[in-house]
């Protein structure tokens, strides 16, 4: 993850030093081209400002700061975190509509979905496909997914349902009950914390959430999280 | 006839620069911020150099690097 990570972060020093370069050096350019130059030099600070303050959020002690987080582009970025450790022949589907958000803390949401989909990779080995959607839900209304309902969601809530989908071989029934347990893992020694899982899932009760796991009938696992919408929605 | 670049970077504002760049110097760009498209232009058209990204989703630029050793594509002058 740490050279996607590298990478992301020296994207925009690039894009702001070769925007500064051309102003500097062109300065008789189009003035629509100037002011999108610009406007691009201001963008790209922020987002420089956003890894770093990510980075700095995962070295250490972090308070949660709960906000409003647009779910497409966490999701998206996350998955630019990952882009080199994705195999060449796994494929990624994202169905999730730009206006969905959650309510939450942004670091530690994306903790999760790093979690689940480093974990999906993983599992597919050379080949496969990734899949994540998010839908608007209503707690008590389509519960299928969340047979246990034993995290805090209260009915009637407004909640975000997001799917984590993978055509890996899925979990054995043995151990499905098992797998958000401290320090349990199917991965070879040195190769998993037995964290992964367990983090995530305490991470979705922080946030008054709950998360479940299930094998798909075609094949692969998926993982459910369903999330509040607005402080209110939040225990 | 000035010679025909291939600028390849996923990065949109990167590409952009460089594009504005090399057209102020006077080549022939042609730019496209993805890989498979890239190899779509190799095979298509002639071009004398590619300058590629490394990273990219999917077709990464070692990948067109390796197509056009393979195949030869670009140009010799």
């Amino acid at each position: 993850m740490l050279s996607g990570v590298a990478h992301e972060l020296n994207n925009p020093p690039s894009n702001i030093s070769s925007s500064a370069q051309i102003l500097k050096e062109d300065i008789q350019c189009d003035a629509e081209f100037r002011a999108q130059l610009i406007a691009d030099i201001d963008a790209e600070t922020l987002r420089a400002r956003r890894i770093v303050r990510t980075l700095l959020d995962y070295s250490g002690e972090h308070a949660n700061e709960f906000t409003r987080v647009p779910l497409a582009e966490l999701v998206e970025e996350t998955l630019r975190f990952l882009k080199n450790k994705r195999p060449a022949g796994v494929a990624v589907v994202l169905d999730i509509a730009p206006e969905l958000a959650v309510f939450g803390d942004r670091p530690r949401l994306q903790q999760v979905l790093l979690n689940l989909i480093v974990n999906a990779y993983d599992a597919m080995g050379a080949h496969g496909r990734l899949i994540v959607t998010a839908r608007a839900a209503i707690v008590g209304e389509h519960d299928e997914h969340f047979p246990a309902l034993d995290g805090p969601c209260r009915v009637g809530s407004r909640a975000v349902d997001i799917s984590v989908t993978d055509t890996g071989p899925g979990i054995a029934p043995e151990i499905i009950e098992r797998i958000f347990d401290p320090f349990f893992t199917t991965k070879a020694v040195g190769h998993g914390s037995g964290l992964g899982l367990f983090v995530a899932f305490e991470i979705i009760e922080q946030h008054g959430g709950c998360m479940a796991a299930a094998n798909c009938r075609e094949g692969g696992a998926a993982f459910y999280l369903r999330l509040p919408v607005t402080p209110k929605e939040s225990p | 006839m000035s010679a025909r670049l291939l600028v390849v970077d996923d990065e949109k504002i990167a590409l952009r620069n460089l594009e504005h760049m090399l057209a102020k110097e006077g080549y022939t760009i042609t730019a496209t911020q993805s890989g498979s498209h890239a190899l779509e232009l190799l095979d298509t058209q002639p071009f004398d150099l590619l300058l590629t990204d490394l990273k990219m989703e999917k077709i990464d630029g070692m990948q067109l690097l390796r197509r056009c050793k393979r195949s030869a594509i670009l140009t010799s002058k």
